[in-house]
């Protein structure tokens, strides 16, 4: 019960304290708390995204390679297309669209594994990426605006921050104080039961896929407003990171549900542990290895949760 | 006693009433085909208002095919349903709840990390008006107030702490929930599929006493039980199966628990 409910926090609170006292000067400053805040930005919409998919319970491969090539795409659109830059933001979000039909359509309709069935669209859509890019990054030459998005900020607040919020309230909204959150989670919970009560249970995951597509499309755009260019694998590491603060957020406050308020604590969790990292000067290897090691702890707290619930 | 094992079914009381007052739920002849298999052969039923119709048979006799049938899981070969004398078909749950049909299956059909209320409501949640799928507002408190209302108008007493999930409740106390709920829907006709098969004695005593509260309002039953003290305890009429076709719809007044475990088997009734 108690880890179930607490573990993550109590991860979170212990990763504070101990990069605090490792780096009182550097890790503990309002600065540099206000950059991690910004830094986890495009991380927790992706991840938002991503807890829809969870809920109505299935999973998503397919949203860093999504991410990576809205990133791409958005910047192509604009400094070879000249498209306005409102205008490449929405074909790139519509993109997360169809990307999130056909996920849904694949796992419902055709009734493929959601794990086998976006490993294959992801895989797909890197393929669109070097189709596209050809595996160079484009540079943003023109519709220089868009580093705006990642560069502003509104009465001191960063713009990524006011997005990210923006994302996590409207989901948090969708998915506790509407229908379809209620059938997303009944569809997650028992999918056979939820089918005879009369939800639709088709509609509920492939909106999830939706959502995710959307979420994942837009972080692909706010890293190449962050970055100021297109790279074509900006978006790669998303994935695992994504997993990582769902599972962490399951743990959190709810006895392994998945969550929105859970992923933000986990994509916060995930945010502290590599600022902690790089301001201690920590090699790559170390923060490779707290990826993975981190995606661990966080499946098996979600996992010692879950069975914790059922007693 | 006459003998019942001639083909015809042994029929009393149903057809009396029957042309006295209309039926709620008529099914008229119903076949069922599954491939080669029939499943169900001619079997009519007619089930009153107020009525609690204990349908009975050996595993294979036809008894769940015929719930689903009635509940919109399957569809007819041949034959015809009559609701409040209306010809429908029911095509699928969703039909059947329109028509008032709930079903309590076996297994409750309860989400396990759902509430009470969430229970009740999922799939046809209460919301706000001007909003529908997919993004209608629930109206949680009142739905919780409408969940608690109908647990207290039958004296089902479980716990109502706010956002206690039914998967921290008793076998009986689940299953009072899952009857609670079909009660609270179902305006025609409450089909319940082996209601106390997985209690124990005393959560068993307590559910007997819940659907007894449940006929005592109006409501119209059929079940589907094994267990023949149940059975006894429970229902007005009995209705036996075997291998698809209707060998007996009897009062529980004009017969005995030994001559329905006959008509079960097939072995003639002895007095």
């Amino acid at each position: 019960m108690f880890f179930g409910t607490y573990g993550t926090l109590i991860v979170l609170v212990g990763m504070v304290v101990v990069f605090w006292v490792a780096s009182p000067s550097a890790f503990g400053t309002l600065e540099n708390f206000r950059n991690i805040l910004a830094d986890m930005a495009p991380g927790a919409v992706i991840a938002a995204g991503l807890t829809m998919v969870l809920v109505a319970g299935d999973f998503d491969l397919s949203v860093g390679y999504q991410a990576s090539f809205a990133g791409v795409l958005v910047v192509g659109l604009l400094a070879r297309q000249h498209y306005p830059i409102p205008v490449a933001i929405l074909t790139v979000l519509g993109l997360g669209v169809v990307f999130g039909i056909v996920n849904g359509l694949i796992v419902t309709k055709l009734g493929v594994n959601a794990f086998i069935a976006t490993l294959g669209t992801g895989t797909l859509i890197i393929g669109l990426n070097y189709a596209y890019s050809g595996g160079v990054p484009i540079q943003l030459s023109s519709g220089r605006g868009l580093t705006r998005i990642g560069l502003g900020s509104l009465a001191g607040v960063p713009y990524p921050i006011l997005i990210m919020v923006g994302v996590l309230l409207v989901l948090w909204v969708l998915l506790n104080l509407t229908t379809l959150g209620q059938h997303m989670k009944a569809t997650g919970n028992n999918i056979d039961v939820a089918r005879r009560l009369g939800v639709r249970v088709d509609g509920a995951r492939i909106t999830a896929f939706v959502l995710a597509g959307v979420c994942a499309t837009g972080t692909g755009i706010m890293l190449s407003a962050i970055l100021g260019n297109g790279d074509t694998t900006a978006g790669d590491v998303y994935l695992l990171q994504s997993y990582a603060a769902a599972f962490l957020g399951s743990a959190a406050l709810r006895d392994g549900e998945f969550h929105i308020l859970g992923t933000a604590v986990g994509i916060l969790t995930v945010a502290v542990g590599y600022n902690g990292l790089a301001i201690l000067g920590a090699p790559t290897f170390a923060q490779y290895a707290f990826a993975g090691g981190l995606l661990v702890v966080a499946v098996a707290l979600s996992t010692l949760s879950r069975r914790y619930a059922r007693d | 006693m006459p003998a019942t094992d001639n083909g015809a079914p042994r029929t009393t009381g149903g057809h009396d009433r029957a042309t006295r007052d209309q039926p709620l739920v008529r099914a008229r002849a119903i076949q069922k085909w599954f491939g080669h298999v029939h499943a169900l052969d001619d079997v009519s039923l007619d089930i009153h208002e107020g009525e609690t119709v204990g349908l009975v048979g050996d595993n294979g006799a036809g008894k769940s095919t015929l719930i689903k049938i009635l509940s919109g899981v399957y569809q007819p070969s041949a034959g015809e349903i009559r609701v409040r004398g209306e010809r429908v078909t029911i095509a699928n749950p969703n039909a059947a709840r329109r028509l008032g049909i709930e079903t309590v299956y076996q297994d409750l059909a309860l989400i396990d990390r759902f509430t009470i209320a969430e229970n009740f409501f999922l799939g046809r949640e209460m919301v706000s008006k001007g909003l529908s799928w997919p993004i209608g507002f629930l109206r949680k408190r009142a739905m919780r107030e409408a969940a608690h209302a109908a647990l207290d108008n039958l004296h089902v007493h479980v716990s109502r702490a706010r956002g206690l999930t039914v998967s921290r409740m008793s076998g009986g106390q689940r299953q009072a929930i899952a009857l609670a709920r079909g009660a609270f829907w179902g305006r025609s006709l409450l089909l319940l599929d082996e209601p106390t098969a997985a209690l124990g004695v005393a959560e068993s005593r307590e559910v007997l006493g819940l659907i007894e509260r449940m006929t005592a309002h109006g409501l119209a039953m059929v079940v589907v039980t094994h267990n023949l003290e149940h059975l006894w305890t429970i229902c007005s009429r009995i209705v036996v199966l075997r291998r698809g076709r209707k060998v007996a719809d009897v009062l529980k007044s004009e017969t005995t628990p030994h001559e329905v475990v006959s008509l079960i088997t097939g072995a003639s009734a002895h007095q």
